[in-house]
């Protein structure tokens, strides 16, 4: 080890491990992921006091996820749960000085984390009502796409204030479980269920 | 409805599968008050989803996004100086962005004319993409110049601006910043209100997308912070322009409640929705009575004028 000297001592200088980003061994190849803005990312942490997030889960810290996608660290099962905790906010990317944008890396890594099964079974069980929403009828979000139970999450008098809704729907001209008043023409649906088959977003 | 030839189609009125699924009275109020202000607008039913949910929920692939958007986008382009409006903020923060990313990259520009071409369509997406708040905004005077039934004087309102609105296209925002918007302030100041400040502002509604798929605990710590900080200020109203946060922030309130954290229940309305009101709508007519906290207590406030 080489040494250094200062007021008559040997101070042992230790090597320094270098790191550059071209060194890195699987690079995510995927748009989302780059537009992230990691390569310019200078952890100051102004993502991390913004976040939703991490004001709630302890573990959960942009700054410390942005420094694993520079060392494309970013295959490990604690990554895979952790990206489900980021509300897609994008407070990150509002308050980052280098105008990068966390939320994006994650989405990234969220996709690929379902396109490869390892995502939480709400989220596996809502890509399938997605793709059938969209393939029947050309639109993601229906009525009955909202899960939550009233009742037990929001109380008796906010589930009693709900039950009319649904023939209060019908009387202003919507069907009970379909999104709009005039549904997407055949022709229409057609080209959708093109663009879901020619995009591979479509059910086995 | 305006869907004739004969009358100018200023607004591609971009329809949200969200507002339309929850809350119903923000398209049918929507259309209300550009009716009131003779503003025109064209109503598609070619036009699918724009994904946004299904994008932000992390499912939706990129490769599908900006197809079903190019398409889309293309659809409302087909109408010269015509803008397309959004009534949803993760609608306007995910058509907004795939218009980025095609026109800055041509790798996917490619991809997706390609696609484009399969289904037989031309692909033009160089239009403005707007929240429907920009348009009231940008025609407060036309808004002012209406026969209005009740008067907001003397009623205190918080606003809060949608996080897909107001934290990715940030340089977008027509009115105050990313930390402070002010686009329905100033709506609202112009119809004669006063709008308070809470310390909570710049915090998002809790909808994230564990709100509906994975669990709810992201929704309730956030709500707590968000509407514990609103209750400080004692509004008579919640002004929102997006269907998940007036989702969430009323929804949430019947727990907070009963465990103090609020004194009482505050409405939440769509800013649309409260313009029809004070323009003489019947809540009833336009689906405005479906929100779980009632609106009946706020309405009584309201001053008479005619």
């Amino acid at each position: 080890m080489s040494t250094h000297q200062k007021s008559g001592k040997n101070i042992p200088i230790r090597k320094i491990k270098r790191f550059t980003l071209n060194n890195t061994s699987k690079p995510i190849n995927d748009m989302l992921f780059k537009k992230s803005g990691f390569k310019k990312c200078i952890q100051c942490g102004r993502c991390t006091a913004s976040c939703t997030a991490a004001y709630l889960y302890q573990d959960y810290n942009p700054r410390e996820l942005m420094r694993k996608f520079i060392f494309d660290d970013v295959y490990s099962k604690e990554i895979n749960e952790l990206i489900w905790k980021c509300g897609q906010c994008y407070s990150c990317r509002a308050r980052c000085p280098r105008n990068c944008k966390a939320g994006l890396g994650v989405q990234s890594l969220q996709l690929k984390s379902v396109f490869n099964g390892n995502a939480p079974p709400e989220i596996i069980n809502i890509s399938k009502q997605i793709k059938l929403n969209l393939y029947k009828y050309g639109i993601t979000f229906l009525p009955s796409t909202q899960r939550i139970d009233l009742l037990e999450e929001f109380g008796v008098k906010t589930n009693d204030q709900s039950i009319e809704n649904s023939k209060k729907r019908e009387s202003l001209g919507f069907k009970m479980d379909m999104t709009r008043i005039n549904p997407l023409p055949e022709e229409s649906l057609q080209e959708v269920r093109q663009i879901l088959e020619l995009t591979g977003f479509v059910e086995d | 409805m305006d869907q004739t030839d004969d009358i100018p189609n200023d607004y591609y009125l971009f329809k949200s599968c969200v507002a339309d699924s929850l809350y119903p009275g923000i398209e049918l109020s929507v259309k209300y008050v550009l009716d009131q202000i003779n503003a025109g607008y064209k109503e598609d039913p070619r036009q699918s989803s724009c994904a946004g949910f299904g994008v932000y929920s992390g499912v939706v692939p990129l490769e599908t996004n900006l197809a079903l958007n190019a398409r889309n986008i293309s659809l409302a382009s087909e109408t010269e100086n015509t803008d397309l409006v959004c009534l949803c903020s993760s609608c306007y923060s995910n058509l907004k962005h795939c218009q980025k990313l095609l026109s800055k990259e041509k790798n996917l520009e490619k991809d997706a004319k390609v696609i484009m071409k399969k289904i037989g369509m031309d692909y033009k997406i160089d239009l403005d993409i707007r929240h429907v708040s920009d348009v009231f905004l940008s025609r407060i005077n036309d808004l002012k110049n209406t026969d209005q039934m009740y008067s907001l004087s003397g009623i205190n309102v918080v606003t809060h601006h949608g996080c897909h609105y107001s934290k990715f296209f940030f340089k977008d925002i027509i009115s105050g910043t990313f930390e402070r918007p002010t686009v329905i302030d100033e709506i609202l100041k112009g119809l004669g209100c006063d709008v308070v400040d809470y310390s909570e502002q710049f915090l998002c509604c809790g909808g994230g997308l564990h709100g509906s798929v994975i669990d709810c605990e992201y929704s309730r710590e956030t709500l707590l912070r968000k509407l514990s900080s609103i209750n400080e200020v004692k509004p008579d109203i919640i002004i929102t322009q997006c269907p998940g946060c007036s989702f969430n922030l009323e929804h949430y309130q019947e727990h907070l409640i009963e465990e103090s954290y609020m004194d009482g229940y505050i409405p939440v309305l769509y800013i649309s929705e409260l313009i029809s009101i004070l323009m003489g709508a019947d809540p009833e007519n336009l689906g405005i009575d479906m929100h779980v906290v009632p609106i009946e207590p706020f309405i009584r406030k309201l001053k008479v004028i005619k």
